[in-house]
């Protein structure tokens, strides 16, 4: 059995996997990607590099994806297609796997006006779902989006999308789900869960469609740091939900951040203990990383299963 | 239709800064309907620019015109006498009627006083909506007569993507997901299944990335 | 081609310009109101307390609330418009002389007209005064002769020349007048009450409704007894029961063959001559005059089953077995008159088999070349004002007659607009109509004083506010309609419809601007706005600097009045919602020192809706202002508040303006 990357080998071998997210700076240093890279390296399988997340300049997902790499942790590499064209998508995944990525999250990417660029041109040629259905071609029959052939060495990327469940409409979420995995995606992050009730009606579709069967379900979680930051996300963000309860316990909270924290825990517990169909959790923990040991400790996650893998082999 | 606005009026002094007799040309088709470039507005315009000017001590003479359309050339010659004696000439029409009178009047100084805005409709009395992205190659038999390329923010061919909440669109709660439109209506028409058919990546080239675009008709061009 | 005329217009036999005389009224012009209601009328003063208004019974406004209450404005205007008249414009004398045989309204009216035209009128009258019925047959307290002197004196300050106390037909005859003049004009009107040839009728002690009025009016004192029957069912009848109240008759009785719903007087006559103790009997027939002794004790009558055949012809018939007898000492006979025919004496014209006159209605001809008639005894009874139309046309045949001009004037087409759609009358504001103040009945039956009290000028000026200014609506220039439904977007009461392009459809269109100030292509005018006279108006400024008020044309009306504005600009608009954008700016650029738009206090508007639309004009104005480098607070929205005196908000914005 050969398989694409050491998060597939992981989950495919029945783990429960646990990825987190690190966000690259804004400037061209690369010593907070490699220190987040060090402080994560035990405690989580892969770790996402965010695409200019929020549509805020960043550097960029592939040469983070290159320090992470080196620094010992399975990069899974984001890519949005809202700044690149189908040429430019494909160039820049020929580079990433020929630098060692090998897994591969598609998304459509924030809208620029969130951003730092708001007059910027926004590209979209494709969507992610095609970006999804062509990178999965372009491994298995190896031909670019126009169709040409690939005469030697495509890329076989490990792909990934996401999936909101708090967007609406909710009824439609799980078809596109399974539009996404029929287009080839193999594993799911979702948005972070606050509203766990939700989730668990979203994820009981998903089981009786038996999609929790055709891809590894990770589920996406969020430590937060006070009453503020929930507040922020329950209005200011759309497609996300975040319940009054979750607000008001840590404005009741003497120490906010741990009671964040202990939230973190609560959900990964309760949704590994729980919820049938999840193979794993996604940390994302913005631009707080330096808890996320922590979390996976308190969670019973530690120490993470040895799962050998080399690329080069597999290849 | 086309879709316009009027510039701001110090935009449009400051592009004819040192004339003292200009020519408003209005047009009598889109721009009068969406009611920004019409003869009123152009009466309204002119008189607008000569209270300023005389308040800034630089009297400003003008005259009027409106044309039919100012995006067909027979419609611009009328004003032939009209450019004659004035230093420029001030366009309420659209884009393309801008350019029209630029290539007639070779030797004129010739600024628009709209900003084009988009090919919509009126959504009520004073209020316009942009309807079509103009692609040339329409989609909307497959997604429910509502069209994903301009009224998505995103273009997205096969969404909603997670922005979408409320029935509104991640940029803002003014702004409808059309996705969701579309889903309720395929949904209302029981058509829901054809949106679970991955929509291939659009021809681009049909819209205007192809570069500039042009029709030609063989069976109507002449000899 | 039929021209579509306001109902008002279109009803009345002159056609009055009603709705010009009435927004002359609203703007408080009163000299302009009795000039329009003189153009096409020598009697406005008669007709003022007179007229039995049938522009009222036309009147759209009934559709909204009730109609406008348009001769009780005719008689505001009349007494308004005080001594200080326009002599009227004579044309160069002709030459030519024309005879006019009475001196009614039907011959005075045509006339009035000749000498106008430069003929030389002369009328023959063989009363000693002048006015026909008007003189003899109306009661006084109904038309104070002063008012008839009025008109009499004006239509002989014209030119027309008087010979009274002349029995055509006895002093001289109509071949002789046929030799003096070039033509001759028949008005004689029909002066004689019929009577009745059933038992006991010949009694002296029977009176006929024209004799008894005549002798009344002109200061006698008829012989009546204490308990008076009046036989007759239409107007007459109604003036010949109260003036016998007038006289002291105890009691007054009506009978009438017609049933109370069919009677031919107007309504308000007989309820007003009920209020004065008036008893009514409908639906009985005349019988017999019961006498003893020569005197006359009372009444026979016979119950009436139908008054009309199946044909709708007036041929009543009779319960053959029920009878009233009513006591009385006196009958009066007001069953209809015909002419006298005296004037026929040794005339040469053909007469028909009843001995009447043979004329054409139409021509107004007679058998005889260069004779014509006019007024009842062609057209029939019928209210003064058709007699005075008939004099008119008659006039104008005779002049084309004398001029040698073969097509003779021909009557134009006309046509009533149709009534107002119901969607419409339903978003126009009620407004209670002013309605004549009278005299309580108990004080006004015991002399011959006049009883209707006028209008005040307040009252009046607001009732001629209420008019719809019908046909007075938006007009598309159809090479300019874009067809972008502005019109229809902004039109308070839905009216234009687009079909191709705009529309405004004249039953539904009332006439306030709207449109016109928001058509993006100028495509929309509208006679009731004069936006030339706007533009000219604002351009007549000429650099002063002074104010400029933009106003309703009745708070336009009262702020002339006030003196502190006097170099004020007050410029008419059909409402401030029709303001335009490019008036304002004009009105700056010429030079005003600021611009108030006078805004009616809240629910005083005469149309409805709008508001938001003009807020947000003149928002877009104070911002366009700006930006132009004007002080938005030059342009001041004048919004009074109950009890504020918008005339002093203006006074006070100026102040601060110089």
């Amino acid at each position: 059995m050969k398989y694409l990357s050491k998060l597939q080998k992981m989950l495919d071998s029945g783990h429960f996997a646990v990825t987190a997210e690190i966000g690259p700076p804004k400037h061209a240093g690369a010593h907070s990607i490699r220190h987040h890279a060090q402080l994560l390296k035990n405690h989580v399988d892969a770790t996402n590099i965010t695409d200019s997340q929020t549509a805020i300049v960043r550097l960029s997902s592939i040469a983070s994806g290159v320090h992470i790499l080196d620094c010992g942790i399975e990069p899974i590499v984001q890519m949005t297609v809202r700044d690149r064209n189908r040429i430019a998508i494909q160039a820049d995944l020929l580079g990433a796997y020929s630098l060692g990525m090998r897994n591969l999250l598609c998304l459509s990417g924030d809208h620029q006006q969130f951003g730092n660029h708001p007059t910027s041109k926004n590209v979209f040629d494709i969507d992610s779902m095609q970006l999804i259905y062509l990178m999965s071609r372009m491994r298995d029959e190896k031909k670019f989006f126009c169709g040409e052939e690939i005469k030697e060495y495509e890329p076989r990327f490990f792909i990934g999308a996401v999936a909101n469940p708090f967007a609406d409409p909710f009824e439609y979420r799980v078809d596109r789900l399974e539009k996404k995995i029929e287009a080839g995606a193999q594993f799911i992050q979702t948005q972070c869960i606050f509203d766990m009730e939700r989730f668990e009606r979203f994820m009981e579709m998903v089981r009786a469609r038996g999609l929790d069967q055709r891809a590894h379900i990770l589920a996406g979680v969020t430590p937060l740091k006070s009453w503020r930051a929930a507040k922020y996300i329950q209005t200011g963000v759309s497609g996300m939900i975040v319940p009054d309860s979750l607000v008001e316990r840590l404005k009741n909270a003497a120490d906010p951040k741990k009671e964040g924290i202990k939230v973190c825990i609560e959900q990964i517990k309760h949704i590994r203990e729980n919820i049938k169909g999840i193979h794993g959790v996604h940390v994302m923990a913005i631009a707080w990383e330096e808890v996320v040991p922590e979390i996976v400790e308190k969670a019973g996650l530690y120490p993470r299963p040895q799962v050998e893998f080399n690329p080069e082999e597999n290849d | 239709m086309i879709i316009a606005q009027q510039k701001n009026i110090q935009d449009i002094a400051a592009m004819v800064g040192d004339c003292k007799k200009v020519l408003l040309a209005g047009c009598g088709g889109c721009v009068t309907v969406c009611l920004s470039g019409g003869e009123k507005e152009t009466e309204i315009l002119a008189a607008a620019l000569r209270l300023m000017k005389k308040q800034a001590g630089q009297p400003l003479a003008t005259v009027t015109y409106t044309a039919t359309r100012q995006c067909e050339p027979e419609f611009i010659p009328p004003m032939d006498e009209l450019v004659r004696d004035v230093d420029a000439v001030i366009s309420l029409a659209c884009g393309v009627g801008v350019q029209y009178l630029a290539e007639r009047y070779k030797d004129k100084w010739i600024v628009p006083a709209m900003d084009t805005m988009f090919a919509g409709g009126a959504t009520g009395f004073g209020s316009w909506e942009e309807k079509c992205g103009l692609c040339g190659d329409c989609v909307l038999h497959r997604t429910g007569g509502i069209c994903p390329v301009i009224r998505c923010s995103k273009s997205i061919m096969n969404g909603p993507c997670g922005g979408s909440q409320h029935g509104k669109c991640e940029i803002s709660k003014e702004v409808d997901c059309a996705w969701q439109l579309i889903y309720d209506r395929m949904k209302a028409l029981g058509r829901l299944s054809e949106l679970t058919v991955i929509q291939p990546p659009k021809d681009w080239s049909k819209a205007r990335d192809g570069g500039p675009r042009r029709i030609l008709r063989e069976d109507l061009i002449k000899g | 081609m039929t021209e579509l005329l306001p109902p008002c217009t279109n009803a009345c036999p002159v056609n009055t310009d009603v709705r010009g005389y009435l927004a002359a009224i609203a703007r408080r012009d009163y000299k302009e109101a009795y000039r329009l209601i003189r153009a096409s009328n020598p009697f406005p003063s008669v007709c003022a307390w007179v007229c039995p208004h049938p522009c009222e019974d036309n009147c759209r406004r009934a559709g909204v609330d009730a109609p406008l209450s348009i001769r009780s404005l005719k008689r505001f205007a009349v007494d308004a418009a005080g001594a200080n008249r326009q002599p009227d414009e004579r044309a160069q004398p002709t030459g030519k002389k024309v005879a006019v045989v009475g001196a009614g309204p039907g011959g005075l009216t045509a006339a009035y007209d000749l000498a106008r035209l430069g003929h030389q009128a002369v009328v023959y009258e063989r009363n000693q005064s002048l006015g026909g019925h008007f003189l003899t047959s109306l009661p006084t307290y109904r038309l104070p002769r002063e008012m008839l002197q009025k008109d009499v004196e004006e239509i002989l300050a014209a030119g027309v020349q008087a010979r009274t106390g002349i029995n055509v037909g006895r002093d001289v005859t109509i071949a002789r007048l046929k030799e003096e003049y070039d033509a001759v004009i028949i008005g004689v009107g029909l002066s004689e009450s019929k009577g009745l040839p059933l038992p006991g009728f010949a009694n002296p002690g029977v009176m006929k409704a024209l004799t008894f009025l005549h002798e009344a009016n002109t200061g006698g004192k008829p012989a009546i007894g204490s308990s008076v029957i009046v036989i007759g069912g239409g107007d007459v009848a109604m003036d010949v029961a109260r003036t016998a109240v007038r006289l002291g008759a105890g009691a007054v009785t009506v009978v009438c063959l017609e049933f109370r719903d069919i009677m031919p007087a107007h309504s308000w006559e007989i309820e007003e001559a009920l209020a004065e103790g008036v008893s009514l009997i409908p639906g009985y027939g005349p019988v017999e005059v019961l006498t003893e002794d020569g005197a006359i004790t009372g009444l026979k009558t016979q119950k009436v089953k139908s008054v009309f055949d199946q044909e709708g012809r007036f041929n009543p018939t009779y319960e053959p077995t029920t009878f009233q007898t009513i006591p009385c000492d006196t009958v009066i006979l007001a069953i209809g008159q015909g002419a006298d025919n005296s004037f026929l004496y040794d005339s040469g014209l053909a007469v028909n088999a009843r001995g009447s006159l043979e004329t054409d209605r139409k021509y107004l001809s007679t058998s005889l070349s260069g004779v014509f008639t006019c007024g009842e005894v062609v057209t029939g009874p019928g209210p003064a004002i058709a007699a005075v139309a008939s004099g008119h046309r008659a006039a104008a045949l005779v002049n084309d007659y004398l001029n040698g001009n073969k097509t003779a004037a021909c009557e134009k087409e006309t046509q009533a607009i149709g009534a107002l759609p119901e969607k419409v009358a339903e978003r126009v504001p009620r407004r209670s109509r002013q309605e004549m103040p009278v005299l309580p009945a108990g004080e006004r039956k015991k002399n011959f004083k006049p009883y209707e009290l006028g209008l005040d000028e307040e009252a009046a000026v607001r009732e001629a506010g209420r008019c719809l200014n019908c046909g007075l609506g938006a007009q598309v220039i159809p090479e300019k309609c874009a067809a972008c439904l502005t019109c229809q977007r902004v039109c308070p009461y839905d009216v234009p419809v687009i079909e191709g392009m705009a529309g405004m459809p004249v039953e539904g269109c009332q006439a306030c601007g709207i449109c016109a100030a928001f058509c993006p292509g100028n495509a929309i005018t509208l006679e009731n706005l004069d936006e030339k006279g706007v533009t000219s108006a604002i351009a007549s400024l000429g650099g002063a600097k002074s104010l400029v008020v933009f106003a309703e044309r009745g708070t336009c009306a009262d702020l002339k009045k006030v003196s502190s504005l006097e170099n004020v600009l007050v410029v008419s608009l059909s409402t401030v919602r029709a303001l335009q954008l490019q008036w304002i700016l004009s009105a700056f650029e010429n030079g005003a020192a600021g611009v108030v738009v006078a805004g009616c206090r809240e629910g005083e508007c005469r149309y409805a809706g709008g508001d938001e639309l003009l807020k947000s004009l003149i928002g877009r104005a104070k911002n366009l202002l700006e930006s132009i480098g004007l002080s938005p607070g030059r342009l001041y929205y004048c919004l009074p508040e109950e009890g504020e005196d918008p005339a002093g908000l203006i006074a006070g914005f100026l102040k601060e303006c110089l």
